[in-house]
């Protein structure tokens, strides 16, 4: 369609985080890592990079990488014990396979640099535990001790010790039972394989009303209003709480979206495309019943509702 | 969805015609409509099996063929098409023609029912971009009321966080900053190997792009050269240099091709 669209600085550009899956990406990743750890252009290397089950996620906002993060499997034979923490001895006591987050790098404004930096780790994890994962080893930088230990991360040594480091374990299932626990519309998180994290700032737009989409969103946190024309007015007829699952209509249907959506605040979002969530729906059907139990909950819900207004 | 929506009009004035592609255009002016003009009713029917419009405007009193007329031709060629029939002031009427179910239509309506008659997604998508820019200046003001929240000061903080390994590191510096590049290979523990890691780590495969050309010629000369030895009747000292020339030229262009590979992955190591 040759429609011209006056883009708006409010239409969103949010951060999105998600697994490298091509070569150009990796390229991206090892350039990002290279300049974020020495200051000049030039790509980062190591035998790791090279392995089938390293796993690469970057984030990038209007197109330009903002951080990555890589996963590695954890063999003690790789890592050196005399700089770094020896992580051999704890994972004597695993059983299980054991991965380790051994590169982060970020570069982005202050205020999202904590947010960027959760994000990036959990995404890592998820990644993980679609491998098989049962736990992860990191060797967490002290400031963001509080974002960790909130994932259910576990310190392997005396918090109250020096270092700029801290070494951190995190049993997998833990993590991924705390995550679900937010969400109401916990279905849709069975989709693991192919959902995203996309990192909308307050005031941002996620949608907008009559435009056609294919992405549905889950707020992890903050919170989303919903808002309509109405006439000459845009009235807000509803706030989104965390957990529920929005823009699904529009994804499975391909209509226009029925309102707009603006973040009240700075709103991590786990998102899913159309395109790869249709794939599994159609490779692996029996899987729409999660779909079918969230739209029935809808269903009743908005059942329940007019019922109540009609009593009225 | 259509990529762009054709809209006959069959006019007896071709100014009025003119006229309302001008106001519609004005009006609307990225919207995507191809307008065809015809004042003879025999060539606009002629003109239907090809240009197939979305929407057609029909003077009610055309010369020669009769609006109704027309557009029953019309419906029976493409019923797809939304018809407008139109007439002008002094003949307005308020009858509609119970065959076809179209209103009968002042011509200071007509633009406004060519924005009626076409398609029910390029509706929807024209009536936002209508509003879209009122619309999208009301929904920033809506927005930027949260906007103080959690705003930094844009300085871009650039952090890396990292974990030893024991096989290390290699860097690979771009071209511009080439000098130091072999030194630090030479310093790597993994230099020895350095070709097939960059390979892997980078996917970056021998670039050899008459790959295919050069099958292709092997292809073609091994093809001659089986039929030269096992299907020509090819004798006497003639058949024998083909046939001996054909296998010498297959031999060769294996020999180069494979040479070539060679000297490529030379050079790039």
């Amino acid at each position: 369609m040759l429609l011209l669209w006056n883009i708006s600085t409010i239409l969103a550009m949010p951060i999105i985080i998600k697994q490298a899956k091509s070569s150009k990406q990796l390229i991206d990743i090892l350039e990002h890592r290279h300049l974020s750890k020495y200051g000049t252009p030039g790509r980062s290397v190591d035998a790791l990079d090279i392995l089938p089950t390293t796993l690469n996620i970057l984030a990038y906002q209007e197109g330009r990488i903002v951080g990555s993060a890589r996963a590695v499997h954890y063999d003690k034979s790789d890592f050196v014990s005399e700089a770094q923490y020896d992580f051999s001895e704890s994972s004597q006591k695993l059983r299980g396979s054991i991965g380790l987050i051994d590169t982060v790098s970020v570069s982005v404004s202050k205020s999202s640099l904590k947010i960027l930096f959760e994000y990036l780790i959990k995404m890592s994890v998820f990644r993980l535990s679609l491998k098989g994962y049962k736990y992860v080893f990191f060797y967490a930088p002290r400031e963001m001790i509080e974002t960790l230990l909130a994932m259910q991360f576990i310190s392997l040594s005396d918090l109250d010790a020096t270092g700029a480091q801290v070494p951190m374990l995190l049993k997998v299932e833990d993590f991924v039972k705390s995550f679900e626990l937010r969400f109401a519309d916990k279905e849709i998180l069975r989709f693991r394989e192919v959902f995203y994290f996309s990192i909308f700032d307050a005031s941002e737009v996620l949608v907008i009303e009559g435009e056609r989409g294919n992405t549905a969103y889950v707020a992890e946190r903050g919170s989303v209003d919903v808002v309509v024309q109405n006439e000459e007015n845009l009235v807000s007829i509803s706030r989104i709480p965390p957990g529920v699952l929005i823009g699904e209509v529009a994804m499975i249907t391909n209509e226009p979206r029925t309102a707009s959506l603006i973040c009240a605040e700075i709103t991590p979002c786990v998102a899913f495309d159309r395109g790869e969530f249709f794939n599994i729906m159609y490779s692996e059907p029996h899987r729409s019943v999660e779909v079918f139990k969230i739209l029935s909950r809808r269903l009743s819900a908005s059942n329940r509702r007019i019922a109540e207004m009609k009593k009225v | 969805m259509e990529s762009e929506v054709r809209v006959l009009l069959a006019l007896s004035d071709r100014n009025l015609s003119q006229s309302i592609i001008d106001k519609f255009h004005h009006k609307y002016p990225s919207c995507p409509l191809i307008f065809d003009i015809t004042e003879d009713g025999q060539r606009a029917l002629n003109e239907v099996r090809f240009f197939k419009p979305q929407v057609a405007v029909i003077d009610r009193n055309f010369p020669g063929l009769a609006g109704e007329e027309l557009a029953q031709g019309i419906l029976s060629l493409y019923s797809e098409c939304n018809i407008v029939l139109a007439v002008s002031k002094d003949q307005k009427t308020d009858v509609g023609f119970a065959q076809l179910e179209v209103p009968i239509l002042s011509w200071d309506r007509a633009l406004l029912e060519i924005t009626r008659g076409l398609p029910i997604d390029f509706q929807i998508q024209y009536s936002l971009f209508e509003r879209n820019q009122l619309f999208l200046k009301r929904l920033e003001a809506y927005a930027l009321k949260y906007a103080s929240q959690n705003k930094g000061d844009g300085e871009i903080v650039t952090r890396a966080w990292n974990f030893q390994q024991k096989n290390g590191e290699t860097e690979i510096i771009p071209e511009s900053n080439q000098s130091g590049h072999s030194e630090i290979l030479a310093r790597s523990p993994l230099a020895g190997s350095q070709t097939d890691l960059n390979s892997k780590a980078l996917n970056i495969q021998p670039s050899f792009n008459a790959t295919r050309f050069e099958f292709a010629v092997i292809g073609i000369v091994g093809i001659l050269v089986g039929l030269s030895w096992f299907h020509f009747d090819l004798e006497g000292a003639f058949g024998w240099t083909l046939r001996l020339s054909l296998l010498a030229t297959f031999v060769f262009c294996c020999l180069g091709f494979f040479a070539l590979r060679w000297a490529v992955r030379e050079q790039r190591t």
